[in-house]
């Protein structure tokens, strides 16, 4: 670590003016390229960084692997998207009870794996799919792509279980075979 | 409902916008078949797959130029290359980084003007590992450059797109305006000639069918003047009439009526008067037919027929 990072951050840690108004002045300089997405929360973010700076700083964890100025900005960059992904989060919801009792299946597959078995599904599978996890109704969808809602729902099926064939495959004998829906 | 038909409807039902009949037909389905409830958990499997995206930190991470940890730089171009979202949020964690960058000095090797004429080779080799890190770097950074140049040209792009099309829905709404206007300026000139004074006013003399003014039983000939722009009927009466109001109705020949009046009023003479514009009547025979109102009562009086034709142009 760099000595004139150090001394920032134990200037900031202090709550000397200079140091403070410095740190943050690249908080906010950093958030800036994600102003517009994240519109009306943009104060909140600011206010969080800034405690997560101090945070961090407490806790000693910059390493000094890069400017004290790049890990500012990489925190902010991770904050911002972390912020913005929360507003998009989705999840299947358990509607009621319906007898279903799930096993408590040890998740074997990596995010890697996840992740090749997804780029090898079908661009028409990842935009149905991408609808359906957004929440829209077949109607909507249907009406969306031009497609009638029959052959939407057959569709839908087909990639589900192409999907799961391939991460299948994938765990069995690791090799993949494009997908062709 | 059946398996298929519960089958196909799973991703829906899990992301919750069935309409409350069919959750319920589905909820049931699943309550008592556990071959539907293994394909809702393949269903949520599915979702899972479908729904991967680069961790923040990973982006965050190649959006700076580390090495990502967990997944390997294949996966992450691999993925990069089909969803457009993850791509988008690479670019704005690549704005950023370059923000970081944007202030900081750039090194640049130089020569002290007090290095020896003969440098040593240990400061020849040090200086030429300097340079190959600033080539490194430069390089770096020169393709962030340049992908932001890329970018701003690609925003650019986009931008004059819209605006050629903003120009042409301008163009549309101007001609559609003109057309507005130029329609406009033509219901002006109708009202005015509708309002003007119209001169060669025809009059025409009728008298009733039964009079005995009526040489012969036949319509009235009457030739409506080619220049006249309204013809006046002077109807006569048929003799002793005692009415507080009459009315009239023209008639074609085929007994549709064509114009009703109310309202009409004798005049001193005794007779009646009432005027069309020529253009309004048709040619042929016409009806005209006279009533006499007095409360609720309504006679017909008079009958007068006419024969309308177009007087040919005279040399």
């Amino acid at each position: 670590m760099q000595t004139e990072d150090a001394d920032l951050i134990a200037r900031f840690l202090a709550d000397e003016r200079q140091a403070v108004a410095t740190i943050d002045d690249w908080l906010v300089h950093a958030a800036l390229s994600y102003r517009r997405r994240i519109a009306e929360g943009w104060d909140d973010l600011l206010q969080d960084l800034r405690l997560e700076i101090t945070r961090l700083f407490k806790e000693d964890r910059f390493r000094g692997e890069a400017s004290l100025r790049t890990y500012v900005y990489r925190i902010v960059s991770h904050a911002a998207l972390n912020r913005i992904r929360s507003r998009e989060r989705w999840q299947f919801t358990v509607i009621e009870d319906d007898g279903y009792n799930p096993r408590a299946e040890e998740r074997t597959e990596s995010k890697d794996l996840l992740l090749r078995i997804l780029a090898q599904t079908s661009a028409e599978c990842r935009r149905m799919w991408t609808l359906i996890l957004e929440g829209h109704d077949y109607h909507e969808m249907s009406r969306r792509l031009g497609v009638a809602e029959g052959a939407l729902r057959v569709r839908v099926l087909r990639c589900r279980r192409r999907a799961v064939e391939v991460r299948e495959r994938l765990l069995g004998d690791g090799e993949i075979v494009r997908d062709e829906l | 409902m059946d398996c298929e038909h519960t089958n196909l409807l799973l991703p829906w039902f899990l992301n919750g916008s069935l309409d409350a009949d069919e959750r319920r037909r589905v909820s049931e389905h699943l309550v008592s078949c556990e071959r539907c409830r293994q394909e809702r958990a393949a269903t949520e499997r599915a979702g899972e797959i479908f729904s991967q995206h680069l961790p923040a930190a990973v982006l965050v991470d190649h959006g700076f130029g580390r090495a990502a940890a967990g997944l390997n730089l294949a996966t992450i171009e691999e993925h990069l290359a089909i969803c457009p979202r993850c791509a988008a949020e690479l670019e704005l964690v690549r704005e950023a980084a370059w923000r970081s960058r944007g202030e900081e000095a750039t090194i640049l090797p130089f020569v002290p003007r007090h290095a020896p004429p003969r440098p040593a080779p240990a400061w020849r080799w040090a200086a030429l590992a300097a340079g190959l890190t600033l080539v490194v770097g430069a390089g770096t950074g020169w393709r962030a450059v340049e992908q932001m140049r890329t970018n701003w040209q690609n925003r650019e792009t986009a931008i004059m797109v819209d605006l050629e099309r903003a120009r042409s829905e301008n163009a549309q709404l101007a001609a559609e305006g003109e057309r507005g206007r130029s329609e406009i300026a033509q219901l002006g000139e109708r009202l005015v000639a509708l309002e003007a004074p119209r001169p060669n006013v025809g009059v025409i003399d009728l008298h009733p069918r039964d009079s005995v003014q009526r040489a012969e039983r036949e319509p009235e000939l009457v030739e409506a003047p080619a220049d006249a722009a309204e013809l006046v009927f002077l109807l006569q009466p048929p003799g002793e009439i005692d009415f507080p109001s009459f009315e009239l109705e023209i008639e074609n020949p085929e007994g549709k009526r064509l114009f009703p009046i109310q309202k009409l009023v004798r005049q001193d003479e005794g007779d009646f008067t009432v005027g069309f514009p020529t253009a309004k009547l048709p040619l042929g025979k016409l009806t005209l037919r006279l009533f006499g109102r007095r409360d609720e009562e309504r006679r017909e009086i008079a009958r007068y027929d006419v024969l309308l034709i177009r007087e040919t142009v005279r040399e």
